[in-house]
């Protein structure tokens, strides 16, 4: 019995010597990468922007950045480790910024590394930058540290239905799917600081186009069930704030032979949140049906805009592929541009506040 | 005979069963089995699921018929001494392999999603005393980690809420896209996420009245359906199709997108709890070619035991690399559908054989 034991200790001291060289990652001896950008310098190269924290002390925080050109994303990091006093690691990445060149050059091959590396969740958020990365980056002024403000303000922003959901996973999934296009937050330095202007729009993982943020509403809408997000009716004679709350899309695939039709069916339930008019009660059919036809309009020219340049990003060629059977991946590419898809959007006003 | 204290109640047959069948495959299972059937493969793992509850409900017909005997004594009834201690050997030697591939297979995750510094050969140190202490301490011991391999990972069910904000039904719409064939052949590799019942040929003596540890069984097999239905439910709702073809564990992809304010990566939390999924996998299978080894061939199993674990230790350091890993675990699985299939085949050789004698006297 004893000898079995004397066995077994032995086996496990070997076991955890020969093991305990292996490289240790002790939280004061590495630095934790919160965000990254990337500038197009040219086809094989980018300049990439890193940003650590460091805390000085209680509620302190310094952000440490350092540059430098590479031509992959894991080279950008072991050429920055020569820089850097500790390893840079990415177990804590939360935001990967890509300037508006390089994502028109296609940016499929720089989040491979962040698919690839088990340390990296799928909820890190990217966002494309107007200016270079660097900038951005730099301009943000926080105690949090750029790389939790960054995130906290697309968080936000997502929570309240200003900006769509997106993060890698719904990235890489919308690049991997046949037929489907991806969409990301669009940085502007304004006064300074950051703000999301746009939503940008991908034809696969190429940057084509924006829609301002002003207008994430009816995308929104359009893109699914929704139960946030603010609607302004300007109109002549009054103005009202318009709170979605609760917004049911529903699309319908009309196939008659070989000609192909789409009615998209969304009910918006609101409150109206502020109005210059007299009372609300008096005038709220006149604001439904305002607003009805101010939706219908902008969702049309937004739908007959992504039509016209092939793209997808609201997933309708998807519901298409879920609804009819016989239908290639190809054939419902091709016929995409020229279906005809109409608009049915219904608003109902719930409340309006404390007043009337 | 087995004496009454070393027996186990007929619940457990409920453990041993599903703790024997979920192993590593978890992880990997749902971008093998949508090779044919795509988007519609979740309907495989139930017919998967169906053909071995009848290949159960065939092992408790033979081994009911024989009071208290295990496969290699049915085996020499059957077939004589030396065909019976042949097939016995065949399933040992399976066992062992298949103990090797899923221990493999773990340390390979662990290579690669936590300490791709580490050491095989001497963490496999750590392990094998482990497995030892385990199956020298008797089979309650192995039902015991058997038990506790169903019961600690159940938690993990409820990190498969979080994927299910990013997914798409329409992921696996239309239903039934594909053809009743192409749902057949990967309910074939469907199969594969099942194997290790032929263990109970193994264990059933161990059972207090094994006779009615049946309806236990089927429940096992019943709850490791419904646990890979769901489990490749969300997967396929959350991956599309194209996106998940390229991921090797697209179960540990899923807690990718979990987000607790305590912790950022529960991919950690997950690999390490699936170490007791895996350790039930590794003591059954060593146990149960022991103990084939040392029915068969009458040596004791304390040193067949420690000749097994020899092998696996070699055998794990000598594979090495993602297709070393996938040729070996492609062999073992390729044998252990053949056993699978011979379920029936004895079936029919039982029947044979007691006519023969029958007729004999």
């Amino acid at each position: 019995m004893p000898r079995r034991y004397i066995i077994f200790f032995i086996l496990i001291f070997v076991s955890v010597t020969v093991n305990f060289t292996m490289p240790k990652r002790v939280i004061d001896k590495i630095q934790m990468v919160t965000v990254v950008g990337y500038d197009y310098v040219d086809d094989n190269t980018i300049n990439g922007t890193v940003i650590t924290p460091t805390f000085l002390q209680k509620g302190q925080i310094m952000d440490l950045v350092y540059t430098g050109n590479a031509s992959m994303v894991y080279d950008l990091g072991t050429k920055l480790n020569t820089v850097a006093s500790e390893n840079l690691e990415n177990g804590k990445l939360e935001v990967v910024v890509f300037n508006k060149e390089l994502a028109e050059h296609g940016i499929k091959n720089y989040i491979d590394f962040l698919l690839r590396e088990p340390s990296i969740g799928s909820g890190l958020y990217l966002a494309v930058s107007e200016g270079s990365t660097n900038e951005l980056l730099n301009s943000v002024k926080s105690h949090k540290g750029a790389g939790v403000y960054l995130s906290d303000l697309i968080e936000h922003n997502i929570q309240r239905q200003k900006h769509p959901e997106t993060n890698l996973k719904t990235f890489s999934y919308s690049i991997e799917c046949e037929t489907c296009d991806p969409f990301l937050p669009y940085f502007k330095i304004v006064d300074g600081k950051p703000k999301i202007d746009a939503i940008a729009l991908f034809k696969k993982d190429k940057y084509l186009d924006k829609i301002p943020i002003d207008e994430a509403f009816v995308f929104n809408i359009l893109l699914g069930d929704m139960d946030n997000g603010d609607f302004i009716l300007e109109k002549k004679g009054y103005k009202a704030a318009i709170q979605n709350i609760d917004s049911e899309r529903k699309i319908i695939v009309n196939q008659h032979n070989e000609n192909m039709s789409l009615q998209v069916n969304i009910d918006v339930k609101g409150v109206i949140r502020e109005y210059t008019g007299k009372r609300v009660l008096h005038d709220k059919e006149k604001i439904e049906k305002d607003l009805e036809r101010e939706l219908n309009k902008k969702a049309k020219e937004m739908i007959k805009n992504f039509q016209e340049k092939n793209i997808d990003p609201l997933g309708i060629k998807e519901i298409i592929r879920s609804k009819v059977r016989d239908l290639s991946v190809k054939q419902i590419n091709d016929t995409y541009p020229s279906i005809s898809i109409s608009t049915d959007i219904t608003y109902t006003n719930m409340e309006s506040g404390t007043r009337r | 005979m087995i004496k009454d204290k070393d027996q186990v109640p007929p619940l457990m047959a409920f453990f041993l069963i599903s703790a024997a069948q979920i192993g590593v495959g978890v992880l990997s299972f749902t971008s093998v089995i949508n090779k044919y059937a795509g988007h519609d493969a979740w309907m495989s793992i139930i017919a998967a699921g169906m053909f071995i509850h009848l290949l159960i409900w065939i092992m408790y017909k033979v081994l009911n018929d024989y009071k208290g005997e295990d496969f290699a004594s049915i085996h020499r009834s059957i077939y004589g001494k030396w065909i019976g201690a042949f097939i016995s050997i065949v399933l040992s030697v399976y066992l062992l392999l298949l103990a090797a591939v899923v221990l493999r297979s773990y340390l390979e995750i662990i290579q690669v999603w936590m300490f791709p510094e580490v050491k095989i050969w001497a963490l496999l140190l750590l392990i094998m005393p482990l497995i030892y202490y385990i199956i020298s301490g008797k089979f309650r011991i192995v039902v015991g980690v058997c038990f506790l391999g169903i019961v600690y990972p159940f938690v993990l069910i409820f990190a498969l809420i979080f994927p299910l904000k990013f997914s798409n039904i329409t992921n696996i719409m239309p239903i039934f896209d594909h053809s009743l064939l192409e749902i057949v052949q990967s309910s074939v590799l469907a199969m594969f996420s099942f194997l290790g019942i032929g263990a109970l040929m193994i264990y059933y003596p161990f059972i207090k009245d094994s006779r009615n540890s049946q309806k236990y069984a089927h429940y096992g097999n019943l709850y490791t359906t419904i646990l890979y239905v769901v489990i490749c439910f969300v997967s396929y709702i959350y991956y599309s199709q194209h996106e998940i073809k390229d991921v090797i564990w697209p179960t540990l992809g899923l807690w990718k997108i979990v987000e607790l304010p305590f912790l950022d990566r529960f991919e950690y939390i997950g690999i390490s709890t699936l170490f007791f999924v895996i350790l039930p996998n590794l003591a059954l299978y060593i146990w149960g070619s022991s103990r084939t080894l040392n029915r068969a061939l009458h040596i004791p199993q304390k040193w067949i035991s420690i000749f097994i674990l020899t092998a696996v230790y070699f055998i794990c350091i000598f594979v090495e690399g993602r297709e070393k890993i996938l040729q070996v675990s492609d062999f073992s699985t390729k044998i252990g559908f053949g056993l699978l299939f011979y379920i029936p085949v004895l079936f029919v050789m039982h029947f044979i054989s007691r006519k023969v004698k029958r007729n004999a006297s």
